[in-house]
């Protein structure tokens, strides 16, 4: 069983979405979820005697590089406070559709492909993956609004995860 | 085999990527005399001066994207190949995933990039040889043919070797698959299998280089067991 450690140390939001990766874990037959968004990193494990594990990894803009607990997590961007637990199952979702780095810009000292309420179209790209020192562009599969971009710049993916939301 | 000679370009990956937009898919080459903006991986300059082979391919593809990164190695063995043909005696070597190494210092490098415009997949691989020079600044040593040898073939020499050599990979990976690919890799990167330090976006991190997969990740062993697969990110030897 999943229980939350130190509750009542976490803001409100990282508690809310700490309950519902629980509520998750409890529903199937997963025995740990982890997911990624912005600086934040959650991972609930039904193992162990820690069962829930938040960190802040490496975010040299808005947080220390230093693993703090949930509650010192910071929280990058206001869409970080909408459901999670809803985002994979969500029919805009575009999940990776293989294993590498996430680039959300050309190159490094340029601007952004996009950003969260960019209206795009059909075949827009969205972000690069590459993996063996291939790029690969992530188009938008529809018209719409990009609602959330759920991973940074030169982040590693796997293949599945939700890398962003068009509505 | 269809192939386009330029003076100048910015750069033959973007100029093949015009011709992708705009619905031509090869297969072809486009060679450039100079680069005004030669890139490699994520912005990084590459130098491209008269006398040195730029080069890209383009050419349509129904593979899924998790498997285009087969072509980097694809590509590696055609270079690997063409600079053994025209220096036997060199001590060449590939570095994960594509980089070609004369003695331990990089002659070549290699970018590729996809994309799929009106419904169609498509591979870009760009390639750079430095035959008459090479940057001095780099962070990884660089050499090129000239520094080992007196007399250098001409690019167009070169360029008619490797095209040679890709369309014999190429054929070889669409006719058998990955593994004849893997293999034929795996023989000509063994000087680099045994200590690396791979450096990602966000982390170092160093091991033994053992093996590679059948997407193409190396396998490195951490010192406490652990095998990650590296899918991107920059590796060093030792």
């Amino acid at each position: 069983m999943a229980e939350k450690k130190k509750p009542a140390q976490s803001k409100g939001s990282e508690t809310a979405l700490i309950r519902e990766l629980a509520d998750i874990l409890n529903e199937t037959d997963l025995s740990e979820i982890e997911m990624k968004r912005g600086d934040l990193k959650i991972r609930v494990s039904k193992h162990g005697g820690q069962v829930i594990n938040a960190v802040a990894p490496h975010a040299p803009v808005t947080a220390p590089a230093t693993s703090v607990s949930a509650a010192a997590a910071p929280i990058p961007t206001p869409a970080a406070s909408a459901a999670p637990a809803d985002i994979s199952n969500h029919p805009g979702a575009v999940k990776s559709p293989m294993v590498g780095t996430a680039y959300v810009r050309p190159s490094p000292d340029a601007a952004p492909f996009i950003s969260e309420g960019s209206n795009v179209k059909e075949g827009d790209t969205i972000l690069l993956i590459e993996a063996m020192k291939t790029f690969n562009p992530i188009t938008a599969p529809k018209s719409g609004t990009i609602t959330s971009i759920l991973v940074d710049d030169a982040q590693p993916v796997e293949f599945g995860e939700v890398l962003f939301v068009i509505e | 085999m269809r192939i386009i000679e330029l003076d100048i370009a910015g750069s033959t990956n973007a100029e093949a990527r015009q011709l992708a937009d705009a619905a031509d898919f090869g297969p072809l080459w486009i060679r450039a005399n100079q680069q005004t903006v030669g890139r490699g991986r994520r912005g990084r300059n590459w130098t491209s001066p008269l006398g040195n082979l730029y080069a890209s391919t383009l050419f349509p593809t129904n593979k899924s994207m998790s498997d285009l990164g087969h072509y980097s190695f694809v590509a590696a063995i055609a270079v690997h190949e063409t600079l053994n043909q025209i220096f036997p005696s060199g001590n060449f070597a590939i570095k994960w995933p594509n980089d070609i190494l004369l003695d331990k210092a990089k002659i070549s490098g290699l970018l590729l990039e996809t994309g799929k415009t009106h419904h169609q997949s498509w591979v870009v691989v760009g390639i750079g040889i430095n035959i008459v020079s090479h940057p001095a600044d780099t962070p990884y040593p660089a050499t090129s043919l000239a520094e080992h040898q007196e007399d250098v073939p001409s690019v167009q020499d070169v360029m008619a070797l490797l095209t040679d050599r890709f369309s014999n990979w190429h054929a070889r990976y669409e006719n058998q698959g990955f593994e004849a690919i893997r293999s034929a890799w795996l023989s000509r990167a063994a000087d680099f299998m045994g200590p690396v330090t791979v450096r990602l976006a966000d982390e170092t991190f160093s091991g033994q280089a053992i093996d590679m997969d059948e997407k193409g990740a190396l396998q490195v062993r951490l010192a406490n067991g652990t095998i990650r697969a590296v899918h991107a990110g920059d590796v060093f030897l030792g």
